[in-house]
């Protein structure tokens, strides 16, 4: 079993086989050898921690990506679909989905920095800038004469 | 700011701005009367100015300042709290959204794709900078039906490798013309034409081009995807070099209807090659081709169809003897021809590791051609271990008067080795003779048979009964032909398929119910010399079956009905 101290100082004892799907702490284990010190992750917190747990936990039996895998992601083999199981996993709320996220890229989880990704990319899908602004809390912050830039540039790219 | 500091603060500014004026300002001369009414004028006009001037500063500067504000607000956003690399995997991920919705055509798919992008770089000028600054892989596709927008992705993909596809027939050489100082950095290429002219005029202005150091992929094909009844386009001899003949990274090339000769060093080093509807004729010849294979002694896929090599003409030049291609990487032979074609011989010079998968039709010209027009004599298949000599557990044929199709498996229908189509009156009843002699078929144990003759053959299906006989390790037969059944039933067990254990049996609608019960009685029995090894029987399409007829099945075999 594997001791896991969050930034907020929460504790979590997990299977080694869990715990291993980040390379992160893969690493970690590989470097410490056999040791029963808990690993201190700073940059994530307890609810986070707990919900990319829950994620680990349920592909703990999957091979991990290969490198041929991750060469693949650069090529055309890349797919857009998610798994069912994760597409619920990730139902959460925006602020949550950004630190699964965030967590994903720190432990260095690929498949689930991969699913968050999407999902993000997909709510972008379809929408007008002000409709992505709006959905991310972003505002226009373009002067006049980048509008006038960016008119142009979308005028360019209109159907034909 | 409070409003009672308002008034103060503007006066400090337009003392400030008066002092920068006057400093600025020539000395002006007053004549010796002075008109205190035109002065008072002439100051308040210098005070309005001062006001303007303050007041256009102060709008600058408070515009400045909200855009630097939201700008701050912006960066404060959960989604731009991600790193920058993280950030760009989403946008990458966007993009493939519209990459893999194949349904637009091509140039509509470039143009979605890039109206995608231009949208996220509107969000804001963090996204804005990020994308058009420190992404240039996401400009590496450019839209060549809008130059505009193309000459943007070109500048904004810095030095990306490029890949570039379009259709061609429209404003062609403008759009090469815009490609052509970017052909260095160019990783693939596509061009798409529908017509001759422009076919043409394609390889005429690729043939302008400067060395294209990074190209790796060559498409260049003219007419409809699904129209197989094209002529087939000639060579012009008097093309030389394509890229100034430098494209030492070129591995792919496929050429459909589009002729570039031969002897072009483009051919050299390749990996893949899939050349369809092109006459060599003029300039090309069945030797100059094998030497371009030579050429690429790594290629692992090679598709030629419909492509005419002529021999080489005997009195301009002694025929020099056809060397033998030693292929070991190849992994996909693709073959399609017609009477005559030379390219049909290919096999017969082809050394190609056994794991290659063979996929050859063409029509059969002659009487007495049958497969052997494609494959060489079984000394030179031995020589060469073709993949024709996998053991083959499964064979699938179908035929009808004018058709055969062969499939050979490995296992299941997944691993299949080769699949060998021909057409040709009374093609199948030449075919089947051979089968077993030029295709090794030991380890056979599923025969899957479709046979949709329509006249009565009875040729045909004597050389059926000789090759089954040929082939008694056959353990599972799957048909749909009741004159199957009978040559199973007419025959003694032990003379045709002794080890037949299963039997799947399409009735459509022919009435052999009968056949059926007398084959299953046949090879249950006991006492008639056979192994009696029938154990299971499958029908499906079973409305000729009568309920009593199913019950006499059952009595000896397990029977399962679909």
């Amino acid at each position: 079993m594997v001791n896991l101290v969050t930034s907020d100082n929460e504790s979590f004892t997990v299977e080694k086989a869990v715990a291993s799907r980040s390379v992160l702490i893969k690493n970690m284990l590989e470097d410490v050898g056999e040791s029963d010190q808990p690993i201190p992750l700073p940059n994530v917190t307890a609810s986070v921690l707990k919900k990319v747990l829950e994620y680990c936990d349920h592909h703990k039996n999957e091979p991990m990506p290969t490198s041929e895998d991750l060469a693949a992601e650069d090529t055309r083999k890349r797919t857009t679909d998610i798994g069912e199981w994760d597409q619920k996993f990730i139902q959460v709320d925006q602020e949550m989905l950004f630190e699964i996220i965030l967590a994903a890229n720190y432990l260095d989880i690929k498949p689930l920095l991969d699913v968050g990704c999407k999902t993000v990319a997909n709510m972008i899908k379809g929408k007008t800038p002000e409709e992505i602004r709006k959905l991310f809390n972003i505002v226009n912050d373009f002067t006049p004469e980048e509008e006038a830039q960016i008119k142009k540039e979308n005028e360019w790219a209109e159907d034909r | 700011m409070t409003p009672r500091m308002l008034p103060e603060l503007f006066q400090a500014l337009m003392d400030d701005c008066r002092n920068t004026l006057d400093e600025s300002a020539s000395p002006r001369v007053y004549g010796e009367r002075l008109f205190s009414s035109a002065a008072a004028q002439f100051e308040l006009d210098e005070q309005l100015e001062v006001v303007q001037r303050v007041v256009a500063d102060v709008t600058t500067y408070a515009g400045e300042m909200t855009y630097r504000l939201r700008s701050r607000r912006n960066q404060l956003s959960a989604i731009n709290r991600l790193p920058t690399d993280v950030l760009l995997i989403i946008f990458q991920r966007a993009k493939d959204l519209i990459t893999q919705e194949t349904s637009f055509p091509r140039h509509r798919g470039a143009l979605k794709f890039s109206q995608v992008l231009l949208r996220l770089s509107s969000v804001c000028r963090l996204w804005r900078n990020f994308i058009t600054q420190d992404c240039p892989a996401l400009w590496t596709k450019p839209p060549m039906t809008s130059p505009m927008l193309a000459m943007l992705f070109l500048s904004r993909s810095k030095e990306a490798p490029l890949e570039i596809a379009f259709d061609g027939d429209h404003k062609l050489s403008e759009r090469l013309s815009l490609l052509r100082p970017h052909i260095n950095r160019c990783r693939s290429l596509q061009i798409f034409v529908h017509d001759d002219d422009n076919a043409q005029k394609v390889v005429e202005l690729l043939q302008g081009f400067p060395s294209a150091a990074h190209l790796e992929s060559l498409y260049l094909r003219q007419g409809d995807f699904r129209d197989d009844t094209m002529g087939r386009t000639r060579s012009t001899s008097s093309l030389s070099g394509l890229f100034a003949g430098a494209t030492p990274r070129l591995r792919k090339i496929h050429l459909r209807a589009i002729c570039i000769p031969l002897d072009t060093p483009v051919f050299h080093g390749l990996t893949h090659l899939d050349l369809s509807y092109i006459d060599y004729s003029d300039g090309g010849s069945i030797h100059k081709f094998f030497h371009t294979l030579e050429l690429s002694p790594f290629l692992g896929v090679l598709r030629l169809i419909y492509v005419v090599l002529p021999p080489f003409i005997a009195d301009i030049q002694p025929t020099p003897v056809l060397p033998t291609i030693v292929l070991t990487h190849l992994r996909s032979l693709f073959l399609r021809c017609r009477p005559g074609d030379q390219v049909r011989l290919i096999l017969h010079q082809l050394a190609i590791p056994p794991s290659c998968r063979l996929d050859i039709c063409g029509e059969t010209g002659m009487p007495g051609d049958d497969l052997y027009g494609f494959l060489p004599p079984p000394s030179v298949i031995s020589a060469n271990t073709l993949p024709l000599m996998q053991p083959i557990r499964l064979l699938c044929v179908e035929m009808d008067d004018d058709y055969i199709q062969l499939r050979g498996c490995t296992l299941g229908l997944q691993d299949q080795a080769y699949s060998i189509t021909q057409n040709g009156e009374g093609i199948s009843q030449r075919v089947l003779p051979n089968l077993g002699h030029i295709l090794p078929l030991v380890s056979l144990e599923e025969l899957d048979l479709t046979v949709c003759t329509t006249e009565d053959s009875p040729d045909l299906f004597l050389q059926l009964a000789d090759f089954l006989q040929r082939h008694p390790s056959i353990k599972d037969i799957v048909c749909n032909d009741p004159r199957v059944l009978e040559l199973l039933v007419v025959t003694p067990t032990r003379h045709l398929c002794p080890l037949l254990h299963s039997l799947k049996f399409c009735f459509e609608s022919a009435p052999c119910e009968a056949a059926m019960i007398r084959l299953v009685d046949s090879r249950t029995m006991r006492g008639d010399g056979g192994n009696n090894a029938l154990r299971h029987v499958m029908v499906w399409e079973c409305a000729s079956l009568s309920d009593s007829g199913l019950a006499a099945l059952r009595e000896r075999v397990e029977v399962e009905v679909d």
